[in-house]
């Protein structure tokens, strides 16, 4: 395997108090190693989202080690956290979650707000390429509600290109799309996994997750390795 | 990693920037929470301005009439029979040479006794014709002292007085009472058995309100036919600015011999009313501004908050992207108190122009601290702030999964 990028050992999440104690993760051991596209199935409420949350350090684990490029997430304070996140995690939601009032440009150019990226034509320049990549040349003074929803996803994912991440959280990237846009957008990805980037997907569709060069199962906090 | 773990950071100018394109997202909404402000500073600053103006006007009201005013009387206790030589009979003549004095009188109560005032007989077995009247006794230049304005006829002079003439002039509720409403007809008056010729009606006065009920004769006539022992007190006018020195040489000019007998009533200094007057109006109107501008606040505290559950997801998507909680927190905040500035900008203006046509519709001269105007967007900056401060920190401390799920 690749120099990993993302390592878990024994992590676990709980929530709520011993009463009513729920285990969202236990003991989940994973490595994902660079340039990997792995795909996380699972039913609803089996843990996906939060260990998608814990990879993409939104939430921290109640136990166990999660390493990011060797780095130990845990001895980190939320405003690293932040940095790694802005720096060297790219997100994709199902609900697209755009700024509606921003043009398609300034959505795609809103992390480098938090990277404090210099002022400038450099930021537009590197929205437009990005923009490019993902084949919406021509539509970064749009409004997002004047987009298809495929449209859109690639415009989320256009946004988490911004800064070169070493990993790409897909959470469901096809879940609000119709079956031909899906197998655009998973088109993209598959693009993007073959020029090196790092991608962990989460789906409940097997044949989304079949695109997936590996394939995880979780079921019930606990995490499973799919056969090919 | 490509990447060395450092602090996410925003600019300022990038926070400017966030914090108005969430402001411009909804225009209609930014306006309208702006005009709880705008409102709340307008009312603060024409309420300030017109406190000013309106005390100015009042002030300058009563510096001419009551700043003009001295009372000169003995300091026996009241009801005391005033020995003669008290107050000297010529007093005013005697202040009309100070610099100083616009007008001066004497006035006295004469003691008729049981005498009743009645006017010609009118056979009415029903109506009342004889009145028990306060009888006053007044040098010339009372009326003058004492603002009395004449609605009939007129006022003794000296010849009435030192000849002792049976002349009178009824103050206006006397003159009601007894049926008198004008002395083309000469009318005549009884005091007990004495008959008194009225040769004027006064229409009010300024001072001394006792001159409204009165019937007044000359002081040569009182001390004549009543035996007045001396003037009862002295009445002063002065001129603006001029009571304080004319107050401190009162005393010598009326008893050289023995100046410590008099009492000296004049006004406290005028400056110090008008500082009261200005005070008592200030605390009302700041009052009332800061009332408004509390409405103002809680509209954009309210509108803040309600901004922050709709923009949930928002601010769940900024988290994920790298935002901080101090992130989020300044963002809300810098929106919260550019509201509140430009509420301050807008009503420091709207203010001022309503001071300004105020007093162009009543001539009054506008008088505004120039603080105020200025003062008045740093105020709004400030509640805009201080009412951002809890909806920026729900915000804040919305945990980002939690955000994010819930959009």
């Amino acid at each position: 395997m690749a120099e990993p990028v993302v390592e878990l050992y024994g992590v676990s999440r709980r929530y709520g108090s011993d009463a009513g104690r729920v285990d969202a993760l236990i003991d989940v051991d994973l490595r994902v190693g660079a340039g990997e596209w792995v795909a996380i199935v699972g039913p609803s409420g089996s843990g996906k989202s939060t260990l998608l949350h814990i990879l993409g350090c939104l939430d921290v684990p109640s136990s166990g080690t999660y390493l990011f490029c060797g780095i130990d997430v845990a001895g980190l304070g939320d405003r690293r956290r932040a940095g790694l996140r802005c720096r060297a995690i790219g997100f994709v939601f199902q609900a697209f979650h755009l700024l509606e009032h921003r043009t398609v440009a300034e959505n795609v150019m809103l992390s480098e707000v938090y990277r404090r990226a210099p002022h400038g034509p450099h930021r537009r320049a590197q929205a437009d390429a990005v923009l490019s990549e993902v084949g919406l040349t021509g539509r970064a003074g749009f409004r997002p509600t004047t987009l298809s929803g495929g449209e859109r996803q690639r415009v989320a994912i256009a946004r988490a290109l911004m800064g070169s991440p070493d990993l790409l959280l897909c959470d469901e990237p096809t879940g609000n799309l119709d079956s031909a846009t899906t197998h655009t957008i998973l088109d993209l990805i598959a693009d993007l996994n073959r020029t090196g980037m790092t991608v962990v997907m989460i789906t409940h569709e097997h044949d989304v997750a079949a695109r997936a060069g590996r394939q995880l199962r979780i079921v019930d906090g606990r995490i499973y390795e799919e056969g090919p | 990693m490509s990447t060395a773990v450092a602090a996410s950071g925003m600019s300022v100018r990038d926070l400017v920037n966030e914090a108005l394109a969430g402001l411009f997202a909804r225009p209609g909404r930014t306006v309208l929470t702006v005009l709880g402000t705008v409102v709340g500073l307008a009312a603060l600053v024409a309420t300030l301005g017109l406190s000013r103006t309106a005390g100015n006007q009042i002030v300058g009201r009563f510096d001419e009439l009551a700043a003009t005013e001295i009372q000169v009387k003995t300091k026996l206790p009241q009801g005391t029979p005033i020995p003669p030589g008290a107050l000297p009979w010529d007093a005013p003549a005697r202040l009309r040479r100070l610099a100083g004095v616009a007008a001066a009188g004497n006035l006295s109560t004469v003691n008729v006794g049981d005498a009743l005032v009645s006017t010609s007989p009118i056979h009415d077995p029903q109506g009342r014709t004889e009145f028990k009247l306060t009888v006053l006794a007044a040098s010339p230049g009372l009326f003058d002292a004492a603002r009395a304005t004449l609605g009939s006829g007129r006022t003794f002079d000296e010849g009435h007085s030192l000849r002792a003439d049976r002349v009178a002039v009824l103050g206006p509720n006397a003159a009601r009472q007894l049926g008198i409403s004008a002395v083309d007809d000469l009318p005549a008056l009884r005091i007990g058995d004495q008959l008194y010729l009225v040769t004027g009606i006064l229409a009010g006065t300024a001072r001394q309100a006792d001159l409204l009920g009165a019937v007044i004769i000359p002081e040569g006539t009182a001390r004549q036919e009543y035996r007045l022992a001396s003037p009862e007190l002295v009445e002063i006018e002065t001129d603006i600015g001029a009571t304080t020195l004319i107050a401190n040489q009162v005393r010598d000019a009326l008893r050289p011999d023995d100046p410590n007998t008099l009492r000296v009533a004049f006004p406290p200094e005028p400056k110090r009313v008008r500082e009261a007057v200005k005070s008592d109006l200030d605390v009302l109107f700041l009052l009332l501004g800061g009332v408004s501008l509390l409405v103002g606040a809680l509209g954009i505290a309210n509108v803040t908050l309600v901004s922050v559950m709709e923009r949930t997801g928002e601010i769940g998507l900024r988290r994920a992207l790298g935002a901080t909680r101090r992130h989020i927190a300044q963002q809300f905040l810098v929106e919260s108190g550019a509201m509140g500035l430009v509420g301050g900008v807008v009503g420091a203006s709207l203010g001022t122009l309503v001071i300004v046509a105020v007093s162009a519709h009543n001539t009054w001269t506008p008088v505004l601290d120039p603080l105020v105007p200025l003062a008045a967007p740093v105020v709004g900056a400030l509640v805009g702030l201080i009412s951002g401060t809890y909806p920026a920190l729900r915000a804040a401390y919305l945990e980002p999964v939690d955000a994010l799920r819930s959009a």
